[in-house]
């Protein structure tokens, strides 16, 4: 493609100026009809589609999202705004899976973005609903399953002991307890195995002690404390430059992401998808 | 608005273990408000406070975790860092000490510490200070005279509500009349036999 004259470039970022201004004033028409003008201008600057997405996100026009989203990514594949859109939009159309890879990427390249595009939270919102009601529908599938499955066990041992009764003549009463026993035995077997599938608590050592909740980008300080970035920033900004545990000073630059927790946290979700779910 | 996600986190967590810690937490007057609530801290054992239960107004800033919770005794205390007379309280953590690390359990645990070890060189009470540093005996049967007369009648209302119904009051009527006389029973019964 031939490059954009610099005189096309300055009119289409003004024309993105005044989309900008006219979507703060809720005027999203408006909004919309200024990043089209930027986009026929200069088509591939990838700010300008996932801007003109975000006015269709508002107005709730999925389809549309989707396709100046996928325009982005193909423009910049890093885009933490366009994958979070794109994964919105589908989800919005049922595409569970596709919608939970998109917001993955866009949680994986928001986290530790710089303040200005820094949206992990919102991410994280999409992303936990979509994925407590895949653990929801999966689990419940699952429930059903073993308990048909402990109904059929149940039954398989009744008349394998009335097959086994009917050949040796027996009426021991040993007999008898052992085979209580051993149906008391599978209902605890099966119980067991259902547990693992009933919301527990998240480990301690799992979420942040400001938050109280489950990590999504955790960074650690030089006192070896772990936070939630959001609100440690949070902290640093409002209350003061100090780790709020053990009140050793602190800043900004400080922080450093705590790879093993976020590991520790994926892993834990991966195995309790119930963890998503947000109070 | 505040973090409410972490204020219902709270409330189950300090709730769970409180017949250990002695603390727990409720919303206030059994509202639906969560930036209103009230604590309630058993006095520490081996002190005047001991045997006593006592209430505390939370107000939860909008700016909660990250500005302090705001916390007052309604139960009245005789102590050198809490008013008597409006049950205000000098405690450096709910002020300029406060850290967003720290929770409204560990809040009242440190009140309830408080308790244990008052700090007369920084009042809040001037009177009871004065009284804590130069006549000691007093202050101990004063600050005991004050749990007895005020921080049982909270642990006992359910008992004075039985003994007022079983007199022939309509239950409704001695609870509200109990409440606003802040639980006396003579006062409460004076009230009921007028009205």
């Amino acid at each position: 493609m031939a490059p954009v004259p610099a005189s096309v470039a300055r009119q289409a970022e003004l024309l993105k100026q005044d989309g900008n201004t006219y979507f703060k004033k809720e005027r999203l028409g408006a909004a919309i009809d200024a990043y089209t003008e930027a986009i026929t201008l200069c088509p591939d600057v990838a700010v300008y589609w996932t801007n003109r997405a975000l006015c269709y996100m508002r107005r709730k026009e999925w389809n549309k999202v989707e396709e100046d989203c996928k325009k982005a990514l193909q423009l910049d594949s890093h885009s933490v705004k366009a994958h979070y859109m794109l994964g919105h939009a589908l989800l919005e159309r049922q595409d569970y899976a596709g919608g939970i890879k998109e917001l993955e990427k866009a949680l994986d390249l928001g986290r530790g973005a710089n303040p200005a595009s820094y949206m992990v939270e919102d991410i994280w919102q999409v992303l936990a609903k979509a994925k407590y009601l895949e653990w929801e529908d999966l689990s419940s599938k699952h429930i059903y399953r073993m308990h048909k499955l402990m109904e059929a066990c149940e039954r398989a041992l009744t008349s394998f002991y009335t097959i086994e009764d009917s050949q040796v003549q027996n009426d021991c009463e040993e007999i008898a307890s052992e085979r209580l026993q051993q149906l008391e035995f599978l209902k605890d077997v099966f119980g067991k195995a259902e547990q693992d599938d009933q919301p527990k608590e998240v480990p301690d050592y799992l979420c942040c002690q400001i938050t109280l909740d489950i990590f999504r980008d955790p960074v650690i300080t030089p006192s070896g404390i772990t936070y939630e970035r959001a609100v440690i920033l949070d902290h640093l900004r409002k209350v003061g430059k100090f780790d709020p545990v053990t009140r050793e000073p602190l800043e900004q630059h400080q922080l450093v992401p705590n790879l093993a927790i976020k590991e520790a946290v994926q892993a834990f979700l991966d195995k309790h998808g119930w963890a998503y779910k947000m109070s | 608005m505040f973090d409410v996600s972490r204020v219902q986190k709270e409330l189950t967590e300090c709730n769970r273990d409180k017949a250990i810690s002695g603390v727990s937490i409720a919303l206030y007057e059994g509202g639906s408000d969560l930036s209103h609530l009230r604590g309630t801290i058993t006095g520490p054992v081996s002190t005047p406070y001991e045997g006593g239960t006592f209430l505390i107004d939370i107000q939860l800033p909008s700016g909660y975790p990250f500005e302090p919770p705001k916390m007052q005794f309604i139960t009245k205390v005789w102590h050198p860092n809490i008013s008597s007379q409006n049950g205000a309280i000098c405690l450096d953590i709910l002020k300029d000490q406060w850290s967003p690390a720290l929770t409204l359990k560990t809040a009242l645990v440190s009140l309830q510490a408080l308790l244990s070890a008052p700090e007369p060189d920084d009042p809040q009470d001037a009177v009871v200070a004065k009284q804590y540093l130069q006549e000691y005996p007093t202050f101990v049967a004063t600050a005991r005279y004050w749990t007895e007369a005020f921080a049982r009648t909270s642990v006992a209302i359910e008992e004075k509500v039985r003994r007022l119904v079983e007199m022939g009051f309509p239950e409704d009527l001695v609870k509200s009349t109990l409440d606003s006389v802040n639980g006396d029973e003579n006062l409460a019964l004076e009230k009921l036999c007028s009205s």
